[in-house]
């Protein structure tokens, strides 16, 4: 009777530690996921509003100075939030971050800083309106983007 | 040497040759430079789409030397090609069996790279033109293939100055001018038909390629 009861009592133990891991683990993960799904949805609206702003600049799309100054202001919004979606633990996961997003967070700051301050340049060309301000201030912020990709996102 | 001189690339040919040196250099410039330069990334990759079209049609319908049956060695004349101490009798009127495997090594990378570039987006602001037929998956395997085989371009590109340079202090053989000019000299060979009609054909289809790749591709 007695070892029947110990054993009982091991198995509750171990199913209730395996249902608290199990817990841990899926909300840690869930909480990773829904990180990485944020920041990749972020990055998706800004790639796909600086696509339009470049159909604008090439011609392919006909220029319009309100729904520009709205897509160079999604951008730049967007970006300013777009840092908070990398918690630690998020470099695991269907993501492309590089590992060196966490060893090396403040160079990603310093360059999400320097691509902000090139999305509010060509959100005050935007403003103003002028093609040319806006090709050139699109131009750098597209580097930008592209400086960060360059140290920071897998190919 | 004597003073026989014989054509051996046609017009087309050669220019055909210094298009798409001048394409594959702006891509992969514009490349690194990122920005508004991506736009000219994308022209010059529609136009090497455009080239290379010409250059396949070019391969079974153009003058002798330029056709593809022409320079399939098996695998034994490469290696003897390659062997130290080879003679100007040894000498090719088109290309030599190893120049020949690096020529659709080449052709083929450049193939892969641009129409893999194509279906690449470089999640800024740039895609390619077939994007929209591509699902996720295709488009972001296309984009990783595009990155990496930048590297093969750069290596072909090393290894075809390494053979045209070593080429030229090892055995003497000066296989530059010849790409220009289209006349290699003391060599006893049938020519390539360089004469107007042809040019006049390969230049029309070589246009035609090209603008379509632009109109259709960026």
């Amino acid at each position: 009777m007695r070892v029947v009861n110990r054993r009982r009592r091991t198995l509750a133990c171990l199913s209730f530690t395996a249902l608290v891991c199990w817990t841990v683990q899926t909300a840690a993960e869930g909480a990773q996921g829904k990180a990485i799904r944020a920041r990749q949805s972020a990055y998706h609206v800004m790639g796909h509003q600086m696509g339009l702003i470049n159909a604008v600049i090439k011609g392919d799309l006909p220029f319009d100075k309100a729904s520009l100054k709205l897509r160079a202001q999604t951008v730049d919004l967007v970006g300013r939030l777009v840092g908070e979606n990398f918690p630690t633990g998020s470099d695991k996961g269907e993501t492309k971050a590089k590992p060196n997003v966490w060893k090396d967070a403040q160079r990603f700051k310093e360059l999400a800083v320097a691509s902000q301050a090139e999305t509010a340049k060509l959100l005050a060309a935007a403003d103003k309106g002028e093609l040319d301000d806006i090709k050139s201030a699109y131009g750098s912020a597209s580097k930008s983007c592209k400086s960060c990709h360059d140290e920071f996102k897998a190919k | 040497m004597s003073d026989s001189r014989v054509r051996v690339w046609d017009l087309p040919l050669r220019l055909f040759h210094v298009l798409l040196l001048i394409c594959v250099a702006v891509a992969l410039v514009t490349a690194q430079l990122g920005g508004n330069w991506m736009t000219w990334h994308v022209r010059a990759g529609a136009s090497t789409v455009g080239l290379l079209l010409f250059r396949a049609i070019w391969g079974f319908v153009g003058p002798r030397y330029a056709r593809f049956h022409t320079f399939l060695y098996p695998p034994r004349q490469v290696l003897a090609c390659l062997k130290p101490g080879v003679h100007a009798s040894m000498r090719h009127a088109g290309h030599n069996p190893a120049g020949a495997v690096s020529v659709f090594a080449m052709l083929l990378v450049l193939l892969a790279e641009s129409v893999s570039g194509l279906f690449s987006s470089d999640a800024i602001a740039t895609e390619g033109a077939l994007v929209r037929f591509g699902s996720d998956a295709a488009v972001s395997t296309a984009t990783s293939l595009h990155v990496a085989l930048q590297w093969a371009v750069y290596a072909l590109i090393a290894l075809h100055l390494l053979a045209i340079f070593g080429r030229l202090l090892l055995k003497r053989e000066d296989l530059i001018r010849p790409m220009l000019s289209g006349d290699k000299y003391g060599i006893d060979a049938e020519p390539a038909m360089d004469t107007p009609m042809v040019r006049g054909i390969g230049l029309a289809l070589a246009s035609l390629l090209i603008a379509g790749s632009i109109w259709l591709l960026t």
